[in-house]
């Protein structure tokens, strides 16, 4: 079992979303520790619906920023992974993609780099990225993650977004919705 | 001088994270369930959404109550907690999503603190409803699943039809720079 580990704790807690990144190369073995993390991630009935194509050359990154509403922060990325899912993907598959992103985004925190999601919102979006990764009709694609060494003289934050979260009084229950301790 | 695990450690940890259905009996303690609580409020989620409540739920009769949801959960009944996401109910995929990715991150943080943590779906649409009821959900929120946890007696599954452990090899399920290329 393991030890109790605080300090990992907290480190889990000041994690955000990157947005701006340095322009250095992500070394190869790290990019293995994420795709092997990637790989051991649970899945309903560990079906793992999920294939990742790894993007390291900077215009197609650049082209996959300009697909989405909110995919721009692409054009600065390292290295993006883009998950790709079995056709007509359930509730189910949506869950596990962002168990699967979750996970490398934790996993990147702890190799030293910065990350962030990038939605695939719309048809438009979806077919764009279908064309510019060669993947399939009968293959789903959603979201990448793009992955980075954080450039921390710029602010990480997207502009339109309000930060901070909810209160734990706002969004805790105990026993039945509504119900406090 | 930071006590931050190196990252070998805790990329090794993730990547050891599996469902625990099984657990000691014994308590999780206060502040552990704080820390957890915590975890979960500081997980990223669509466009800074926070589509989630958290139900907090360690009353044995009411863990046997949704234990007896379906079958297939069973395990429920002898969790020492469990943690009920409830989702406001506006956007299907990207909420289910953001489930994925708040489940993944206490998962994480279970092992981390030295717990074990497993998934239990609700299932079709009039088990949910029963989980609704149960848990006091309001109606046009929804509930899916409960993050159970525990201190673990054992990690295999002891389900009579167990998921098929293991992964798909890397090769299977990575591309680099076009899809199968």
């Amino acid at each position: 079992m393991t030890q109790t580990d605080t300090p990992f704790i907290s480190t889990l807690l000041k994690l955000r979303q990157s947005r701006r990144f340095l322009d250095q190369p992500i070394p190869a073995e790290i990019v293995d520790l994420l795709l092997d993390v990637a790989r051991w991630t649970g899945s309903a009935k560990n079906t793992q619906p999920w294939e990742f194509i790894v993007v390291d050359d900077r215009d197609t990154n650049i082209a996959l920023s300009k697909a989405g509403q909110f995919t721009g922060f692409l054009d600065n990325v390292a290295l993006s992974i883009v998950i790709v899912l079995p056709e007509s993907p359930s509730r189910s598959v949506a869950y596990d993609e962002g168990r699967v992103s979750e996970r490398l985004m934790l996993a990147a925190d702890h190799l030293g780099l910065g990350s962030g999601t990038a939605w695939f919102s719309t048809p438009d979006a979806q077919e764009t990225v279908r064309g510019l990764l060669g993947i399939p009709a009968d293959r789903e694609v959603w979201s990448a993650v793009g992955f980075g060494y954080i450039d921390r003289s710029q602010p990480q934050r997207a502009s339109t977004l309000g930060g901070g979260r909810k209160s734990l009084d706002e969004i805790i229950s105990y026993g039945r919705y509504g119900q406090k301790a | 001088m930071s006590t931050r695990p190196t990252y070998p450690d805790a990329v090794a940890q993730m990547k050891k994270v599996r469902q625990a259905r099984l657990y000691l009996d014994r308590p999780v303690p206060d502040e552990i369930v704080q820390n957890l609580l915590e975890v979960a409020q500081w997980t990223g989620s669509s466009r800074n959404t926070q589509p989630w409540h958290f139900i907090v739920i360690n009353d044995k009769a009411q863990l046997k109550a949704i234990s007896e949801v379906r079958p297939p959960i069973a395990w429920v009944a002898d969790a020492p907690l469990a943690i009920a996401i409830v989702l406001e109910g506006n956007t299907v995929i990207n909420e289910a999503y953001d489930e994925g990715r708040v489940t993944e991150r206490l998962l994480v943080a279970a092992r981390l603190l030295g717990l074990g943590g497993g998934t239990a779906w609700f299932g079709d649409d009039a088990q949910q409803a029963r989980g609704r009821e149960i848990l006091g959900v309001p109606d046009g929120m929804t509930a899916h699943s409960i993050v159970v946890l525990g201190y673990p007696k054992q990690l295999k599954d002891h389900r009579p039809n167990p998921a098929t452990p293991g992964r798909k090899p890397l090769s299977e399920i990575v591309s680099t720079g076009t899809y199968r290329a």
